[in-house]
């Protein structure tokens, strides 16, 4: 799942110096989409530089593209430049529809959830989709994620008064799912074992 | 010389060093033969101490070697993925070095370059299995290796002090299933809870050798500092008084020194030796080895 965010200071920099026609993706079940941000903000851009723009969907398909592109051909032509707020998709397929400037509004982020879960970005998922699940190890407990350094074989050092070396304020994800095999007497069966990632995956 | 074969030989004493931020690293030698030398069996190296960049443990190993010194090859896996490290490790076996102390590693974000990708592709558990593997002449991939199988002896580090213990005995022993041969501790400054470690390390794991962490506190506020913020150390509050009783005696290190011999000659008779972290003061390493009778 992705979730998108404005580049403000960016498009700032950028509006008055080009004249640009705007895409706006709908957003799909991938993407978070902050659809109500991105429409104030555009509308807070100079009308001088923001010609037009147009909420569209499915701007990663390129069949669509072409459609959206030559529906506004003439528009897009006047502006001179497109600016588009989508995922990094969307951006990259339009750039390779169109001979013309092709800027990104947004950054986009990966976040691991599930396709569908229309929640504000809180970095707070507790699947990384890395096609290997532990949970069956760790008692349910994902160490990819609860884990600063995505550890599979036990809580590192940095472990103080529960809490992780990389923020005060993060629970230690191993100390948890110690405490969880602990519960359910499980430890015994990953002493032995040595988990090592699979990237190939 | 692997430090296997001088446990239960002797005490063993072994000591570290931080490479600097440069590639100078003529003084730090000069320091090491001037106030380490025929002191310590042996000088660790640590590899970008808290993810500040410094000169690499594995050139300052070789140095240490042809000068005549046992470096310990501290890795840590922040910064390399498992090729890197099995390609340095295999690197630091022609070059003579023998012993290694297999770590995780502190996250990117303590150091200097926060914004460096921390690694983190193996850790220190299937570190040591894969130095395992390359001992038994195999690459962590299930290649064979050319020619003879490295040899090493490996260390781990574990934190006597933490709470809660067992969370950390846990790790412990899969350090030990995984081959971990001996033990380097965080810093010890209760006695006590050393030595209540070392009993169920001894019911538990049987007979692993142990080198207690040692350091001499230069001053009130690095101790504060210590226990607000580096994991596994707390300095009672008693020893906090005593180096706010005599501030001059403090700040010349004898106070320090004098806990610091306390505390080995109270631990020496439970672990098989000891690891002095200096943090910069390695002259007054061979004050402290007299003052605790080593």
């Amino acid at each position: 799942m992705f979730s998108l965010k404005i580049k403000r200071q960016e498009v700032l920099d950028l509006i008055n110096k080009e004249k640009f026609f705007v895409f706006i993706c709908e957003g799909c079940n991938e993407v978070n989409f902050i659809r109500d941000e991105i429409l104030s903000f555009v509308k807070s851009l100079p009308k001088e530089n923001i010609l037009n723009f147009e909420v569209v969907d499915y701007l990663c398909n390129p069949d669509f593209v072409n459609l959206y592109l030559k529906t506004f051909d003439k528009k897009i032509k006047v502006a001179g430049s497109i600016l588009v707020f989508s995922c990094g998709i969307g951006v990259s397929t339009i750039a390779k529809s169109i001979d013309k400037k092709v800027y990104t509004g947004c950054d986009t982020f990966y976040i691991p959830g599930y396709k569908g879960v229309n929640v504000p970005y809180n970095g707070k998922f507790d699947c990384a989709l890395c096609g290997e699940c532990y949970l069956n190890y760790t008692a349910s407990i994902c160490p990819i994620t609860s884990c600063s350094k995505s550890l599979l074989n036990g809580p590192c050092g940095g472990v103080k008064n529960g809490k992780c070396e990389v923020d005060k304020e993060k629970d230690c994800g191993w100390e948890k799912i110690f405490e969880r095999l602990k519960q359910f007497g499980k430890l015994g069966e990953i002493k032995e074992k040595v988990f090592i990632r699979n990237y190939g995956k | 010389m692997k430090l296997k074969d001088l446990f239960y030989k002797k005490f063993v004493i072994t000591s570290e060093i931080g490479p600097p931020k440069g590639w100078q690293v003529q003084h730090l030698i000069e320091e090491v033969k001037k106030y380490l030398k025929d002191k310590v069996d042996a000088i660790n190296v640590t590899d970008n101490q808290s993810s500040v960049m410094r000169f690499g443990s594995l050139g300052m190993c070789i140095l240490l070697k042809q000068n005549g010194f046992e470096p310990i090859y501290q890795v840590t896996c922040r910064d390399r993925n498992r090729i890197a490290l099995q390609s340095d490790i295999l690197t630091a076996a022609a070059f003579g070095i023998e012993n290694l102390l297999l770590l995780t590693g502190d996250h990117t974000v303590l150091g200097d370059h926060k914004d460096a990708k921390p690694v983190f592709d193996l850790d220190s558990v299937s570190l040591i299995y894969t130095v395992k593997r390359l001992m038994e002449g195999y690459d962590l991939a299930g290649n064979k290796l050319e020619g003879e199988p490295p040899s090493f002896c490996i260390g781990a580090v574990v934190s006597p002090e933490a709470e809660p213990l067992e969370l950390h005995l846990f790790k412990m022993e899969k350090k030990i299933l995984a081959g971990a041969e001996f033990f380097q501790t965080q810093l010890v400054f209760n006695p006590e809870k050393f030595i209540k470690f070392i009993d169920i390390v001894r019911k538990n794991f049987g007979k692993i050798p142990i080198l207690a962490g040692i350091t001499i506190l230069k001053s009130v506020a690095m101790a504060k500092y210590m226990n607000e913020n580096v994991a596994g150390v707390n300095v009672p509050e008693h020893l906090i008084e005593e180096l706010k009783r005599d501030d001059k005696k403090t700040k010349s290190g004898q106070t320090g020194i004098e806990i610091s011999a306390k505390i080995i000659k109270e631990i020496k008779n439970y672990c098989e030796g000891i690891h002095i972290m200096p943090l910069g003061w390695y002259h007054k390493i061979g004050d402290l080895l007299s003052l605790a009778g080593l």
